[in-house]
């Protein structure tokens, strides 16, 4: 791990150490990710993914245009998604192709193995007490957290920046157009998985033992989603009016809502507005960072 | 016979209730809409139990209120009005309120209108002018069928004429006779004109109606109707949203393949990409969009309807005028200007439909175009083309770029589904380097 750390009291010496140590950290956690065989497996199967749905693609398309009806994963897809949120919602999601949907759906297993794997190892680490270990000596519980969550985001960038290059490779092979909407979603897929994994973070300081946090990560994830989904769906105006109550005083806290309200900026070509949406998702996810920090400052990494 | 007593009494007990299936009709007390959509006026109306009305900001909508018989109509399963057996309009006062600010309208006798020659532009004459503009328009209507009927009683004199001396002119030859005399008569026989279509009006005035001509700016207002004696007439709340469109003055496009005239597709979106096999040619048509928000625009057209609150549509308004297509492609920049075309039905099994440039003079005079529209050459190889209006001057419309993307299956297909394998490979090697280096 290199040059010993030694660790000062206060002030910027003491977040120099902070981050230094939290660096360390990270590369050693990321050197143990990337020798397990989840990240590889989420990611040939985001591929192939990719892979099957935009040849799906092509194969739907004919004189006329794209045509769902010729693909049985594209047809079920586009009449779930218009009975669901409405017929505007699939012809603008498909406006520009397809990488867009795909870009959301290959990265989704990825993102979603990282974040949980990140989750129930600190969990675990901190039941062994490990961390508490590392607290005694190196390091302390905030340098650990944001060790974790640095590795997350760097992993995931590398993530999404390699399924966008096999996207890239897929669009070039059959003739399709990437589209404007893919190259804005990249900043708001990465972003959001920093909030989530920032969220992560949270839930591993907040609860007691790996199972938990876990469990609380998950509940929250689900829970976001629903709102999300619930506040936009058009198939039950009950589901949406009861969605839209909650959200309202809830979707300050959700990244979805922050990448939802990037998405409708985009839609409106409002780049200040686009640009107001990543800063709001970068924000949640460094408050969810910050309030980790706190819980782990007054609870110590004991388990 | 007792024997079949109870089989009979048991069929006659399950078909008791197989009787043809009437809608309930109830009473009720609905708005009837005819909202302005952007291109033109849709007909529709708010139930009792509808709260909300939604209509566009800016523009003669027109609402009346009335008691009529409604009913579920389960095969297109929406509620329908029944007029005919009752249909009760109220007179009084519209009273629209917004943040303190209250307006009132008076019934008024209308008929709206969209004059030819300017595409998609809609007027509204009211009162004693409305009655003028029905009467004008009725009067251009019986002008022109005079004189299609003038036209029909002189084409059959004409070819009744053409018949007679045909056969004098055979049976003249028959005989070894002189025939040029009734030749020449044959020759200087004209074929009446068909009667040019009346161009006043693009859509005529309808009867005139009465109703409350409600034109607002964009907001949420509610509405009442108060009846001539000052008294509020129950049932009548309902909140009006006014709404303007997010963007204006986009351009979409209608494509029509070649071998589909039937299938036409939209391009909406201004960053939209139309994708095709290459099997045939597109025809264009330019249209200018306003971007609406769906469910507003939804309830608009229907006040049954639904859509998404948080999603926002282009909606077609007018026809882009004198505009010219420019395409860049591989074989380079083409301006193509607007066409006429003849569909022409596949003969045999086939099917299908073609399509092929308008002959006006082989078609003969009563018979028009089916298509006016721009014709792109696609190229049948993968290829990209882009293409863009122009207006009259010269200049790119402003958000009429597109692209055109002809897509064919890649020979490389199973090179990319390999590559989906990459990672379990990085995998494979990581793990094989890392237990070299353990063992060593």
């Amino acid at each position: 791990m290199g040059r010993e750390i030694t660790r000062p009291m206060t002030g910027k010496t003491l977040m120099s150490w902070r981050t230094h140590a939290a660096v360390v950290i990270a590369r050693r956690q990321m050197t143990e990710t990337l020798l397990s065989p989840g990240p590889y497996v989420a990611l040939a199967a985001g591929m192939l993914i990719a892979y099957f749905l935009s040849t799906g693609f092509v194969n739907s398309i004919d004189s006329s245009g794209f045509d769902p009806r010729l693909s049985a994963f594209w047809s079920s897809a586009s009449r779930a998604l218009a009975g669901g949120f409405g017929p505007t919602f699939v012809e603008r999601l498909l406006s520009e192709g397809p990488f867009f949907a795909l870009l959301a759906l290959s990265c989704a297993p990825v993102l979603f193995l990282l974040s949980v794997a990140s989750v129930f190892r600190f969990g675990q680490e901190k039941s062994a007490g490990a961390v508490e270990l590392l607290a005694y000596g190196p390091a302390d519980g905030t340098s650990y957290l944001l060790a974790s969550f640095l590795k997350d985001a760097v992993l995931s960038a590398g993530m999404v920046a390699f399924l966008a290059l096999y996207l890239l490779a897929l669009s070039l092979m059959e003739n399709l157009a990437l589209g404007p909407m893919f190259i804005a979603a990249l900043p708001v897929v990465f972003l959001l998985c920093v909030a989530f994994c920032a969220y992560g973070a949270l839930c591993s300081a907040v609860a007691e033992n790996a199972a938990s946090s876990l469990a609380l990560f998950i509940g929250i994830g689900v829970f976001f989603s629903v709102l999300q989904v619930g506040s936009s769906v058009v198939a039950s105006q009950g589901v949406r009016a009861a969605a839209e109550t909650v959200s309202a005083v809830v979707q300050w806290i959700s990244p979805l809502f922050y990448a939802s309200m990037c998405a409708r900026a985009y839609g409106g070509g409002s780049l200040p507005e686009f640009l107001l949406g990543l800063a709001l998702l970068l924000a949640v996810g460094l408050a969810s960072l910050a309030g980790a920090h706190l819980v782990i400052r007054r609870k110590g990494v004991r388990a | 016979m007792k024997r079949l007593a109870p089989a009979l009494l048991l069929l006659g007990c399950l078909t008791a209730g197989l009787n043809a299936d009437v809608p309930i009709r109830v009473e009720q007390l609905i708005y009837s809409l005819t909202a302005f959509n952007g291109g033109g006026y849709s007909s529709s109306f708010a139930l009792q139990t509808a709260d909300t009305i939604y209509l566009q900001a800016g523009v003669d909508n027109f609402v009346s209120v009335r008691k009529t018989l409604v009913y579920w109509w389960p095969i297109t399963a929406e509620w329908k009005t029944d007029t005919e057996a009752l249909n009760q309009p109220f007179t009084g006062t519209l009273e629209l309120k917004d943040r303190g600010h209250t307006r009132r309208l008076s019934l008024q006798r209308y008929s709206y209108f969209s004059p030819g020659g300017e595409a998609g532009s809609w007027k509204v004459a009211t009162g004693p002018d409305a009655d003028a503009e029905v009467a004008r328009a009725a009067k251009i209507s019986d002008d022109y069928f005079a004189a299609v009927t003038v036209f029909q009683q002189r084409s059959k004199e004409y070819d009744a004429r053409v018949g007679a001396l045909g056969g004098r002119i055979a049976e003249l030859r028959r005989e070894g006779r002189d025939v040029t005399a009734d030749v020449n008569v044959l020759n200087a026989l004209q074929r009446p004109m068909a009667p040019q279509e009346p161009s006043d009006y693009d859509v005529p005035p309808g009867p005139v109606q009465e109703g409350f001509i409600v034109n607002l700016p964009s907001g949420e207002f509610s509405a009442r109707l108060i009846n001539p004696d000052g008294t509020i007439l129950e049932g009548s709340d309902k909140r009006i949203i006014v709404y303007l469109p997010r963007r204006t003055g986009g351009v979409g496009y209608e494509v029509i393949p070649g071998d589909k005239w039937t299938r036409p597709e939209e391009s909406k979106t201004p960053s939209s990409v139309l994708y095709v096999n290459g099997s045939t040619d597109v025809y264009l048509r330019p249209f200018f969009e306003d971007e609406v928000n769906d469910l507003a625009y939804e309830k608009t057209l229907s006040n049954q309807s639904t859509g998404n609150p948080s999603l926002y549509r282009w909606v077609r308004t007018r026809a882009v005028p004198e505009a010219r297509i420019q395409v860049t492609g591989p074989d380079g920049v083409q301006e193509i200007a607007e066409q006429a075309f003849a569909v022409e039905q596949g003969k045999g099994t086939g099917l299908g439909y073609t399509i092929v440039p308008f002959d006006s003079q082989a078609a003969g005079s009563d018979q028009a175009p089916n298509l006016s529209a721009f014709h792109v050459p696609v190229p049948h190889e993968r290829s990209v083309l882009r293409f863009r209006a122009r207006n009259n001057g010269g200049q790119t419309v402003p958000g009429s770029e597109r692209e055109l993307r002809v897509v064919a299956r890649s020979a490389l297909r199973p090179l990319f589904a390999g590559l989906a394998g990459f990672p379990i490979v990085l995998l494979l090697i990581v793990r094989t380097v890392r237990a070299r280096r353990g063992r060593g």
